[in-house]
């Protein structure tokens, strides 16, 4: 904590450059990524979540690291993905927060639309805000007026982000943020991620990879009493993802987690997604819909565990895919385990080709066939794309069209 | 202005119509009845160009050139329209937009420019008037949670706003309720001039009261076995089908 304060007391401000590189204790937390990483066994075509994957790559991959970013590149990681900086509250660029707009370091006057914070507690904000969402709960009275809109853009191949939303001293300490990482083009990301919401708290979380790039991701999320969490996981950009996500949900909590596989080329996109029920009346949805083309390869493996401690619980799982060519390919296995009666529980999965009836219909209005193509693709993603906050949909929409589903 | 020249399809390698020959002036009405199986959907599918059939002989000249080798967009954009018995539901796409797809599309192929979206709006709230059609179902996806009767709607709002020159309403009556199908038949109706044509297809005499037919075809085992006016519609409600055999 020291290290924090003396952080943020110093002026950074004037060098760009020295701005935008690594502060110390970034640079502890992905360590302790790359150690988690290198720790973990070498995943093989025994281990479940790894049945289908392409693990060739993996043991050859270098790790890089690009340790600098300058304002110009920063611009480029934002374009590069479709983000409108005009959206962004708060910029992080490896570990450093600044201003979306000039790239400078926030000050409190930079947020006061967004959020209401107490005079004593002001200096203290940024630390807080660094140290909450990158270290370990900061007990601050601060409450948010609208969605805040937090951008990680990370650089570095080893990330951990942790989440704490405390509401034990503070009243609804973040009624919804959307928490975005950003991966640098054609680089690899070992992202690790830990969120706890505590009572009755609430977050929107995404991590957005940039075209080629590739990611392995692993999600653990604790789910106090009526918290709610909302996971989009839209990497259909990326050339290879894994991504686990294992959910513990509390008592009358919610979590939602929605994701689109759009994999073309060679490309591999596989969810592993475990939601565990062990206490009364919580509520989990998960829907995943996946457009596979060339040789695209994508995973869904989604399971819902209800233990005999969670009666009222309410798990819904769906799984679209559609097929656009002979050699992609889908995996989908729903599944359901539930060891108590009182409970509401679906699965449902569908593989197929594009409707032959849907396409003639459009057909015989006028719509030439590829247009109607792109128009029953883009209606089938819009069932997702309408889950992300109205603010960001026409983004994803710019992205999903950019990444070739575009009708005239 | 259509007429179909001894016309075979089938499908699957089973032949459905045999040798069948009609000839619709502009501005006629030609209703098709006859049992189910007949083969009444299959030739609404193969006027417009439903690729599950296949036309083994015969032609369909429209305004004089055979469409029978178009593709279906294309004999949408020279004027064909089919309202469909089933209209499909998409989710996702917004009946709206599609809307706009489809009228731009025909738009474009006849050298127009497209409409931009007040004209759009202005054109379509027009026609919803004509069939007292629910504004809100604009909004929603194409077909998508309506009911029968809102799809029905759907279908004629369609056909007015694309204003073609032939219509096939295949079974656009079942499943209506007596106020949804005079909605219908209003739509109808309104767009009947001496230049239009439609081929409805019903197995009822209660649509032709609305919309009145100046020939009636009965087709049985995939051939037009007898054709008459509007009389004979009325001795198939009275009499059935049987005494044909």
């Amino acid at each position: 904590m020291a290290k924090l304060v003396q952080l943020a007391d110093s002026n950074f401000l004037n060098d760009l450059d020295q701005h935008l590189s690594h502060p110390a204790w970034y640079a502890k937390v992905t360590k302790l990524a790359d150690q988690y990483l290198n720790s973990s066994s070498v995943p093989g075509k025994k281990d479940e979540q790894w049945r289908y994957t392409n693990l060739k790559w993996i043991n050859g991959t270098r790790w890089t690291n690009v340790t600098k970013v300058n304002s110009g590149k920063v611009d480029q990681l934002l374009q590069s993905v479709n983000i409108d900086q005009n959206t962004i509250d708060l910029l992080c660029v490896n570990g450093r927060f600044v201003n979306p707009k000039n790239h400078q370091d926030v000050c409190f006057e930079d947020l006061k639309d967004v959020m209401t914070l107490p005079q004593d507690h002001q200096m203290n904000f940024f630390d807080g805000v660094r140290y909450r969402w990158l270290h370990d709960a900061l007990q601050l009275n601060f409450n948010l007026k609208r969605h805040c809109h937090v951008v990680f853009l990370a650089t570095d191949p080893h990330q951990w982000h942790n989440v704490i939303l405390n509401t034990k001293v503070s009243q609804a300490i973040a009624d919804n943020m959307l928490n975005i990482s950003v991966v640098y083009p054609q680089s690899t990301l070992n992202l690790e991620v830990d969120t706890q919401l505590d009572q009755t708290s609430e977050l929107n979380y995404m991590v957005w990879t940039a075209p080629d790039s590739k990611l392995i991701l692993r999600h653990r999320s604790q789910l106090g009493k009526e918290a709610r969490l909302k996971v989009f996981l839209y990497n259909f950009e990326a050339s290879w993802v894994h991504e686990t996500c294992h959910v513990h949900v509390g008592e009358k909590a919610s979590v939602d987690m929605s994701g689109l596989l759009l994999p073309c080329k060679s490309h591999f996109d596989d969810k592993e997604i475990d939601v565990v029920h062990d206490s009364p009346k919580g509520i989990s949805r998960q829907q995943f819909y996946s457009v596979a083309r060339d040789k695209g390869k994508a995973v869904f493996h989604g399971k819902a565990i209800v233990k005999a401690t969670a009666p009222g619980t309410d798990a819904r799982q769906l799984a679209h895919a559609l097929m656009l060519s002979d050699q992609c390919q889908i995996f989908s296995r729903p599944e359901l385990e539930i060891d108590i009666d009182d409970v509401q529980c679906q699965h449902g999965s569908s593989v197929g080709q594009i409707d032959k009836n849907a396409l003639f219909y459009l057909q015989a209005r006028g719509i030439n066939l590829e247009d109607a193509k792109n128009m029953i693709i883009k209606g089938f993603l819009e069932e997702v794309i309408r889950k992300l906050p109205p603010m960001w949909q026409e983004t994803m929409r710019n992205r999903v069209a950019i990444h070739g589903f575009s009708a005239k | 202005m259509f007429k179909i020249n001894n016309l075979s399809a089938g499908i699957g390698g089973k032949t459905i119509l045999k040798e069948i020959s009609l000839d619709i002036k502009p501005g006629q009405v030609h209703a098709i009845m006859g049992p189910n199986g007949s083969g009444k959907s299959t030739m609404a599918g193969v006027i417009s160009g439903n690729d599950n059939y296949e036309v083994t002989a015969g032609e369909l000249l429209f305004d004089g050139k055979d469409i029978k080798d178009l593709d279906p967009e294309e004999r949408a954009c020279m004027g064909v329209f089919l309202a469909f018995q089933y209209p499909v539901s998409i989710a996702g796409v917004n009946n709206m937009v599609f809307l706009q797809a489809s009228i731009n599309s025909i738009r474009k192929y006849k050298g127009l420019p497209p409409l931009d979206a007040f004209d759009l709006i202005e054109l379509i709230k027009s026609k919803m008037k004509l069939i007292n059609m629910n504004p809100d179902l604009l909004q929603r996806g194409l077909n998508d949670g309506f009911s029968g009767g809102e799809k029905k709607r759907n279908e004629i709002l369609q056909m007015l706003c694309l204003e073609p020159k032939l219509v096939i309403l295949d079974e656009t009556d079942s499943g209506l309720d007596i106020d949804a199908m005079k909605a219908v038949a209003d739509g109808v109706n309104a767009i009947r001039d001496d230049q239009r044509s439609f081929i409805v297809v019903t197995h009822y005499q209660r649509l032709l009261d609305y919309i009145k037919p100046d020939v009636v075809h009965i087709l049985k085992d995939g051939e037009i076995v007898m054709s008459g006016d509007y009389k004979l519609a009325l001795k198939l409600e009275k009499e059935g089908y049987g005494w044909l055999s």
